[in-house]
């Protein structure tokens, strides 16, 4: 294996020509932003994520036939929603904020253990909250949504006080503001929705809170954060430096705008505001596909890893979600099937696989940066996409893109037979990157 | 050896070429490609103590900076007559793809 140690190129090669001179340079010197935290930080929330997802996959094929029915008003399937919403994409944002703000904006998060805290109180939180509501223990559902609510709210502070150190403010800045205001929304929705569950008090007004607090929760906060970071680490991972930034930078304007919209209509705006709201979140979906087309026709890696292979069909199934969006928000009720299908479309296909697509990029990474980087100097070690083998990662992207794509597809064909076997390949690809990637955290320098 | 002191007499320094060639055992360990092949070193100069190498990253904040700084003063530091190391870091220009010197 080859790396950056002195020893750990082949002998030295025929010498090079000269670089350019140093006059090119202009001679500017920029310092290098604050430092990351040690690895369990991120690797906790980064390994605990990839658990729920497993767990989510498994969910899907157990409810495949209520989903193939359209049936997205069936606890369980809520239950299911939150594994992955909850469980599996926030805990890992969660975890890749913590190692990517401080490095890309500057900031630093206040306190190690406030993170631990918050981690221990969402995934307990979580845990119990989806269990409730597999079960049908209201109790236990509201116990867990106010575990967890304090976690989601612990960290939306954390979140706010590393942005307000930030050295840089930026874009990506922008996008983690409000996504961290949409994350409180999205709480104090969710909250209102498990009030509910004891007290009834919504009636039918139930199901729209329910959307309004989904697309706050997916949109606002998870998809506002993809685009934030996604300018930073598109690039990094496609060498893509240099593609224009125009359609990213609209799609954040109009999704949280959209998100906006869609977290007043309940007790400011009036209905008449959903299409537009609505709109909104479709063209920026819209634009930010071609943000990502953009960074991957125009990258100069020759060949994709298995983590980008699996951002671009997450883009592909994002794209997808935008289109059966439209028709199920203008046509509310209509379809079940079709609305079930969007919602998989955009949080298992859109948003889940593009978490896991980045899973293969960040958490060897960090095991990189962390154990090997600092005896790299000394003797060979491993490139990081040498911490995990290609072939069975490949497979993994393969088992994960046909599942996606399939549920969504038995979903609209209402199969559950498709659905299942879709779901089951969604697990099995999940499976094997989580045991992959959980392999990867053990490993150390020989 | 190469290059020449102030009055003409030889230099045992191992000169740029020979630094480039050194730094080309650099790898960065995402990209999989060395620093002088990614173009990440802008310029290599003699100063009266030793060698100054201008470079960059490809991004600024590049999470793996600390590590790459140090594997190039080690290896330079390795070297005999070099003397001092100096590594300059500069964003400008900003590293672009195109000043990667191809792949394989």
């Amino acid at each position: 294996m080859e790396g950056i140690g002195v020893a750990a190129r082949t002998p030295a090669a025929p010498a090079a020509p000269a670089p350019d001179p140093v006059a090119r340079t202009g001679g500017r010197v920029v310092p290098i932003p604050g430092s990351a935290p040690p690895l369990a930080l991120p690797a906790e929330h980064l390994l605990a994520g990839l658990g729920f997802y497993v767990a989510g996959g498994v969910g899907l094929a157990v409810l495949a036939p209520s989903l193939a029915r359209g049936g997205y008003a069936d606890p369980r399937v809520a239950a299911v929603t939150h594994l992955f919403t909850l469980g599996w994409i926030t805990t890992s944002i969660m975890g890749a904020l913590y190692q990517l703000l401080p490095v890309a904006l500057g900031g630093r998060f206040p306190s190690r253990r406030l993170g631990h805290l918050t981690f221990g109180l969402h995934v307990g939180g979580v845990s119990l909250f989806v269990c409730g509501l597999a079960t049908g223990r209201t109790g236990m559902v509201i116990a867990g949504a106010a575990t967890l609510g304090t976690g989601l709210l612990l960290f939306a502070w954390h979140l706010a006080a590393a942005l307000r150190g930030a050295a840089r403010r930026d874009t990506t800045w922008r996008c983690l503001a409000a996504a961290d205001a949409f994350l409180v929304v999205a709480v104090s929705l969710g909250v209102l929705l498990a009030v509910n569950l004891r007290t009834g008090f919504l009636g039918p007004g139930r199901f729209l809170l329910i959307a309004l607090h989904l697309h706050v929760a997916a949109v606002g906060w998870v998809l506002l954060v993809i685009v934030g970071v996604s300018r930073r680490l598109l690039p990094m991972f496609l060498l893509s430096h240099g593609v224009t930034e125009e359609p990213g930078r609209a799609a954040a304007w109009l999704l949280a705008l959209g998100a906006a919209v869609l977290a007043l209509v309940h007790h400011v705006l009036p209905l008449s505001a959903l299409p537009a709201g609505g709109g909104l979140l479709a063209a920026g979906g819209a634009a930010f596909v071609g943000q990502g087309a953009l960074h991957f026709r125009g990258r100069r890696r020759p060949s994709l890893d298995p983590g980008m292979r699996l951002v671009a069909v997450a883009l592909a199934l994002l794209a997808v979600a935008v289109v059966l969006g439209v028709p199920a928000m203008l046509m509310p009720g209509a379809s079940p099937r079709l609305a079930t299908a969007y919602v998989a479309a955009l949080v298992v296909g859109g948003l889940g696989l593009f978490v896991a697509g980045h899973q293969y990029k960040i958490l060897p990474f960090l095991v990189w940066h962390h154990r090997f980087g600092p005896v790299a100097s000394e003797r060979p070690v491993p490139m990081v996409a040498e911490l995990f083998a290609r072939g069975p990662a490949l497979a993994s992207v393969g088992l994960q893109a046909v599942g996606a794509a399939g549920l969504v597809g038995g979903i609209l064909a209402g199969s559950p037979a498709v659905t299942r076997a879709a779901a089951l390949l969604l697990a099995c690809g999940a499976l094997v990157e989580t045991v992959q990637l959980a392999a990867v955290a053990r490993r150390r320098p020989a | 050896m190469s290059g020449s002191g102030a009055g003409g007499a030889p230099l045992l320094h191992p000169g740029a070429a020979g630094i480039a060639a050194a730094l080309r055992r650099v790898v960065d360990p995402e990209v999989g490609l060395d620093v002088v092949r990614l173009g990440l070193v802008y310029g290599i100069e003699w100063t009266g103590q030793g060698v100054r190498v201008v470079h960059t990253f490809t991004t600024p904040g590049c999470p793996l900076a600390g590590h790459l700084e140090r594997a190039m003063r080690v290896t330079l530091e390795a070297l005999p007559h070099v003397g001092e190391v100096e590594l300059r870091y500069t964003a400008e220009p900003a590293w672009h793809p195109d000043m990667i010197r191809g792949w394989g």
